[in-house]
């Protein structure tokens, strides 16, 4: 294990070298900008409810003041509810959608998109090209003899887990100034309600939500570790991923994604009309397990091809 | 630079393709030994050579002075090697894991500013394979295997070819290359093999006594054919 460092700077070289860090950085700032634009429509949308319903109540003749100071609660199941006191219902949406634009609150609800959706896909994207971009370009023939079995297969995992962590701080860190530009945007509406502002994530959730994207990305990148070194393709196994993660509905408690929003259950952070819904009632902490462990077991896994196969395409 | 010299001792060599032989051999080879290894295509040349460089799975044991070689053995298959869309500078940064690398004098012996600036894609097959040369003579490998090397090299790029090879031999460091076109090793080898039905034959008497490759060889072809 002694070329373990080396054989990891190389990997990151390979990351300045063929721009898939500059590729991670636009994805991040997309990701950022996405979660404020995500939490200023939100935002928008909840103080247009809250304004139209006020709007109902003065048109009504009710007691405004009494509603806004009184509690609403919200009985029923998820299908139909039953909210008392619309009034002030809205107004504590609102004002809990505008929390997304505070600093922790845009990290949280960022990187729970991150979590969810798109850090399991960039993470088996970059998975399938850390695990072939040395046989794809034929410079295994120059790397395998100086790194050793050992040292090239570590190397590849550690710095898959080191560039999801760097894609989420990334992401976090862009996603406070763009929700601070957001907010600006709603700088009007959101002081009509300042008075009713309600705290946001608190700094542990917001790590804990950060925690979980890492999670949920090395996972997807673990998966794309192995899928590579056993295919050595790139363009189906990217698509056929994608298209399935994000269009094929989830197939039942057993579907892998299930694990991502069970983990998340009391975790993810998202205001409005979208909940996701974890199919079964599991431990989420148990569920996390189970992703570090498929992440755990594809390394172990992708390392077995590697040892068993040529590592070059035969010419002669 | 004596921690270029190393001595390559194989042993036992045997590489199977489902029921088909194609390597069954032992080699040894000195510290600052040129050897020439000669053969038709489809012999087992560069199996033999990806078998010494860990990148296909063999029987027998393989040792640079008396240990694996673990990065001893550096080697320019006759396949695509470098990143194309990176520059040479990049490729050959990576590949011996220094960001300064390309600056080294033995690079800037056989390449120069133009080239190490330009993206690989860019290059002509003989400029590559002088990058290739390059990245491999630059490292700190004592054993270097050239895979069809000369091939496609011009007039210019030979001269530069053996003038850098020659320099690192008297290092002490072994050279172990294989080719067609025989003209372009001059009087670099100091060994002659050649290879036939997975094994070799040691045509260096022959060598030392006629100098002549070409003729050796073909009479070698000769005597395999009857």
């Amino acid at each position: 294990m002694r070329n373990f460092l080396p054989e990891l700077i190389r990997e990151f070289r390979w990351l300045v070298h063929s721009r898939t860090a500059l590729a991670l950085a636009f994805a991040a700032v997309v990701m950022a900008i996405w979660g404020a634009v995500s939490g200023a429509t939100t935002s928008v949308s909840a103080i247009a409810a809250f304004q139209a319903t006020l709007a109902r109540y003065r048109a009504n003749g009710e007691d405004i003041t009494g509603a806004l100071n009184s509690p609403a609660s919200v009985e029923g199941s998820a299908d139909q509810q039953v909210i008392s006191n619309p009034l002030r219902y809205d107004l504590d949406q609102a004002a809990l959608a505008l929390t997304q634009l505070d600093p922790l609150g845009a990290i949280s609800s960022t990187l729970s998109l991150c979590a969810l959706f798109m850090f399991p896909i960039i993470g088996f994207v970059l998975g399938i090209f850390v695990s072939t971009h040395d046989y794809k370009s034929g410079s295994l023939a120059f790397r395998w003899p100086r790194s050793g079995a050992v040292a090239f297969a570590a190397s590849k995992p550690v710095a898959l887990l080191l560039a999801m962590g760097a894609l989420a701080v990334l992401t976090a860190a862009l996603a406070v100034p763009a929700a601070w530009i957001a907010r600006l945007t709603l700088a009007e509406a959101s002081n009509e309600i300042a008075a009713f502002a309600v705290a946001g994530p608190s700094a542990a959730h917001a790590f804990a939500i950060g925690a979980l994207s890492v999670l949920t990305g090395t996972a997807g990148a673990a998966t794309g570790l192995l899928i590579g070194a056993l295919t050595r393709n790139r363009t189906f196994t990217v698509a056929a991923f994608s298209v399935g993660f994000l269009l094929i509905p989830l197939l039942g408690i057993a579907d892998p994604r299930n694990l991502i929003t069970v983990a998340g259950r009391d975790l993810l952070y998202f205001v409005g009309q979208f909940r996701p819904r974890p199919l079964g009632d599991f431990d989420p902490l148990a569920a996390a397990v189970v992703l570090a462990a498929i992440a755990v077991v594809s390394v172990g896994l992708s390392v077995i091809p590697w040892l068993a196969r040529s590592r070059t395409e035969r010419r002669s | 630079m004596a921690e270029l010299a190393g001595r390559l001792e194989v042993t036992g060599l045997r590489k199977s393709f489902g029921s088909q032989t194609v390597l069954d051999l032992d080699f040894t080879l000195e510290p600052g030994e040129f050897c020439l290894v000669l053969g038709e295509n489809g012999v087992g040349k560069s199996t033999f050579f990806r078998c010494l460089l860990g990148l296909e799975n063999y029987e027998g044991t393989i040792r640079v002075d008396g240990a694996p070689p673990s990065g001893a053995i550096i080697g320019v298959l006759d396949q695509p090697m470098l990143y194309p869309k990176w520059t040479t500078a990049q490729n050959i940064n990576y590949v011996l894991n220094d960001s300064r690398a390309s600056t080294r004098s033995t690079v800037r012996q056989l390449i120069g500013d133009d080239l190490v600036r330009r993206r690989v894609g860019t290059l002509s097959t003989g400029q590559k394979k002088m990058v290739l040369l390059a990245t491999a003579l630059a490292s700190d490998s004592r054993i270097v295997l050239l895979d069809e090397f000369a091939n496609g090299l011009d007039h210019h790029a030979r001269e530069l070819f053996r003038t850098a090879v020659s320099d690192q031999l008297r290092l002490g460091r072994s050279v172990v290359a294989t080719g067609h076109d025989l003209s372009a090793f001059d009087s670099l080898p100091t060994r002659v093999l050649a290879m036939h039905a997975g094994t070799v034959v040691d045509l260096t008497p022959d060598y030392q006594a006629r100098k002549d490759i070409e003729e050796i060889y073909a009479q070698f072809l000769a005597r395999t054919d009857s």
